[in-house]
């Protein structure tokens, strides 16, 4: 057995060499210690299986998004409610080495699947999220988190995301509480958004 | 947790009094050992305690392991990667203390409860002292394990259990789904279970030793409560959460009861000091639950039975005695994301068939066939983890059978029924007061509308049930 592995190393390093976008893409083959200890009980070890409505899924998610916001949670610029309560005390034993394994890990999960929506709300969320609110100067949602809402970067990933987590996160910026790095931007977009119109964007989303 | 006249019939016969006592400790459950562990509040995972929230259930489910402190907090080796060590370098270990005054209306006969003799409101510090070794073991084993410093004098082991967790991910047609499954050893029925309208974490959560709520009749399944009966069970568990935000959860458990060894208190012979044989077999332990969590709301449905036959005598031979309890409980709460405020409601209802064989050497001849029913229903809340309240309303009935609740007990004079009935109704009112998250001051009245089958004369020498109306001003602390 040692002499198959020893000798299948060089031809993997050898694929590696020669596929290096996939090789960086490859998910890592096992979760971190970390995400099996303390993440998997509400976000699941796959960040598909949340466990909870109000819990957010993470698989798929940005990892830069992931990681900014473990150092948010870290450093308690994060500071909503259920921030403080439950990744406040989780985040502020974390090394920025674990922070970077857990983002990876959760980034290169397979994304999580479409949720069932009532289709009206699906429609009305479907028409925010493309185009606005102009009266109210609402921007198009697509606009930063794409057309897609797969996210990019800082901009995270919302399509698959629960809806009670949305709708949430959408009120906690509406009312100012959240006011971690670039939640003033979403606060400006939240504030002339009304509880009907956060239930159609989250319908939107969570079906995506 | 509650003297019962059929009981206390079978403890007075075999003169064991002193000795019962250490069993009906009052519960104790708040451990901070899981705080020092995850680095959670205890308001994460409990409203009033021991009161569970949705995250609370779940760290239970999986078995005690979570520890986000894990990593800076444990020791790990390998030896040839093959032997791991990962244990946490600080010991999860918690105490518990209780302290209590309580008033009887009537005036403190020195009958009720198992505190013993003492004068009007009898002062008891400590009511009782808990130590816990609680949290993760390994990876996939945890504990929860209790031990208690009752006013009698002396530990003996309360409500605990060892556990081993894991859960697999499933795809399913509607989405994800999680199974969570595990086996673990425990020593009281229901002391496995996460929600608080089983028996062993029903409401009150805490009642003085002195207080007559302790000598309502109860069904076997009720009296086994916080290790009141030397039973060990073996058992499983699994939990599926399904639907598409996993919100529908299944719980199901079986256990295996029999007596045991090395219980505490007591002798490992006899079934507890009562004078009951030992178990006969095992006895079956069978609990469905359904839960459905919402951002803020969530309720349970659950169904539970147990089949206990146990020998009339210590011989563990010859004839036995049946207790088939089953029942219903359901349980809704509200809760608000940071939990600032909560609401819990519980609902349940036990029923008994109790198959008697009589003992004649003992003049022990109680009907073929008795019948006891219990059922309450209760809610607390709590607001900005600091203040709280709690109402019920609870009520016994069963068959009438003077061998069991009458003046053939022999039982001291407060707790004869003159017609032999259980039936005995009443509410408690409390309210809390929360220093601490550890730290929370009560104050508790129980009310009698019935006492062993009448408002007024219901042991023929003219006490009426307010007599055992009762104040108790109770504390704890924990560490």
């Amino acid at each position: 057995m040692r002499l198959r592995t020893a000798r299948s190393r060089p031809l993997l390093a050898a694929l590696a060499l020669a596929l290096p976008g996939l090789a960086l893409a490859a998910a890592p083959a096992n979760p971190p210690a970390r995400v099996q200890a303390s993440c998997t009980m509400c976000h699941g070890t796959h960040g598909v299986n949340t466990r909870m409505p109000y819990i957010p899924r993470l698989a798929a998610q940005s990892r830069v998004y992931l990681i900014e916001q473990l150092r948010a949670f870290r450093d308690g610029s994060r500071s909503d409610p259920p921030a403080i309560m439950y990744m406040w005390p989780v985040s502020e034993v974390l090394t920025n080495r674990e922070i970077k394994k857990i983002a990876l890990w959760y980034s290169s999960q397979k994304p999580p699947r479409p949720q069932r929506a009532n289709a009206l709300l699906v429609a009305a969320g479907h028409k925010i999220f493309l185009r606005g609110i102009l009266k109210k100067g609402v921007p198009a949602c697509m606009s930063c988190h794409g057309p897609q809402a797969l996210g990019d970067g800082i901009y995270p990933r919302l399509a698959g995301q629960n809806a009670a987590y949305i709708k949430e996160q959408l009120r906690f910026f509406r009312s100012g509480i959240r006011h971690d790095k670039n939640a003033a931007i979403m606060h400006m977009v939240t504030a002339h958004l009304s509880d009907r119109e956060i239930r159609e964007v989250a319908a939107y989303l969570s079906h995506l | 947790m509650t003297f019962s006249p059929r009981l206390l019939r079978l403890l007075v016969l075999v003169s064991l009094a002193a000795a019962a006592g250490a069993f009906w400790a009052p519960r104790a459950r708040a451990v901070p050992s899981f705080a020092r562990q995850t680095g959670w509040s205890c308001a994460v995972c409990h409203t009033i305690y021991p009161q569970l929230t949705p995250i609370g259930r779940l760290f239970k489910l999986e078995g005690y392991t979570t520890a986000n402190y894990g990593a800076l907090q444990e020791l790990r080796q390998h030896i040839r990667r093959v032997a791991p060590l990962a244990i946490s370098r600080v010991t999860p270990l918690s105490v518990f203390i209780q302290a209590s005054d309580t008033y009887i209306a009537g005036g403190e006969l020195n009958q009720f409860g198992s505190g013993g003799a003492t004068q009007q409101a009898a002062v008891e510090f400590p009511e009782q002292v808990s130590l816990f070794y609680a949290g993760r073991i390994s990876s996939h084993i945890g504990t929860f394990y209790h031990l208690t410093y009752t006013h009698t004098g002396g530990f003996g082991q309360d409500d605990s259990d060892v556990r081993w967790a894991n859960h697999v991910h499933i795809v399913s047609p509607d989405g994800n789904s999680t199974l969570l499954y595990g086996a673990d050893i425990n020593n009281t029925p229901t002391e496995p279970d996460v929600w608080n309208s089983v028996p062993d974490w029903d409401w009150p959560f805490e009642s003085s030793n002195y207080s007559p709520l302790r000598d309502i009749p109860l069904t076997f399944i009720q009296q086994s409560a916080g290790a009141s009966e030397p039973l060990v069970g073996l058992g499983g568990y699994t939990a599926y959460l399904f639907g598409q935000e996993e919100n529908h959860w299944l719980y199901i458990e079986t256990d295996l009861y029999r007596s045991g060894v090395g219980i505490g208190a007591g002798t490992n012979t006899t079934f507890g000091a009562f004078g009951l044989g030992p178990t006969h077999n095992v006895a079956p332990y069978l609990r469905l639950a359904y839960e459905e969590n919402y951002p803020h709301w969530n309720w349970e449905i659950g169904t539970l039975g147990m089949d206990t036959h146990v020998y009339t005598t210590a011989a563990a031979s010859g004839p036995t005695d049946r207790f088939l309890d089953y029942g219903l409980d359901t349980q809704v709460q509200y809760l608000t994301f940071d939990n600032s405020f909560s609401f819990t409601a519980h609902a349940s209802w036990i029923r008994e068939i109790e198959d008697w064989y009589p003992v004649r050497s003992l003049s022990f001849d109680p009907n073929p066939v008795d019948t006891l029913n219990y059922a309450d229903i209760n809610g607390q809340v709590l607001w900005r983890h600091r203040y709280g309240g709690g109402l019920g309303f609870f009520d016994v009935w069963g068959t009438a059978d003077p061998t069991l609740y009458g003046t053939d007990t022999g039982n001291p004079s407060a707790l004869v029924s003159a017609s032999g009935s259980p039936n005995t109704d009443g509410l408690t009112i409390e309210m809390d007061y929360l220093a601490a998250q550890n730290a929370e001051f009560s104050l508790q009245y129980s009310r009698f509308f019935r006492y062993l089958g009448a408002a007024n004369d219901y042991n023929g020498l003219g006490r009426n049930a307010s007599q055992n109306n009762v104040v108790s001003l109770l504390m704890w602390l924990a560490f």
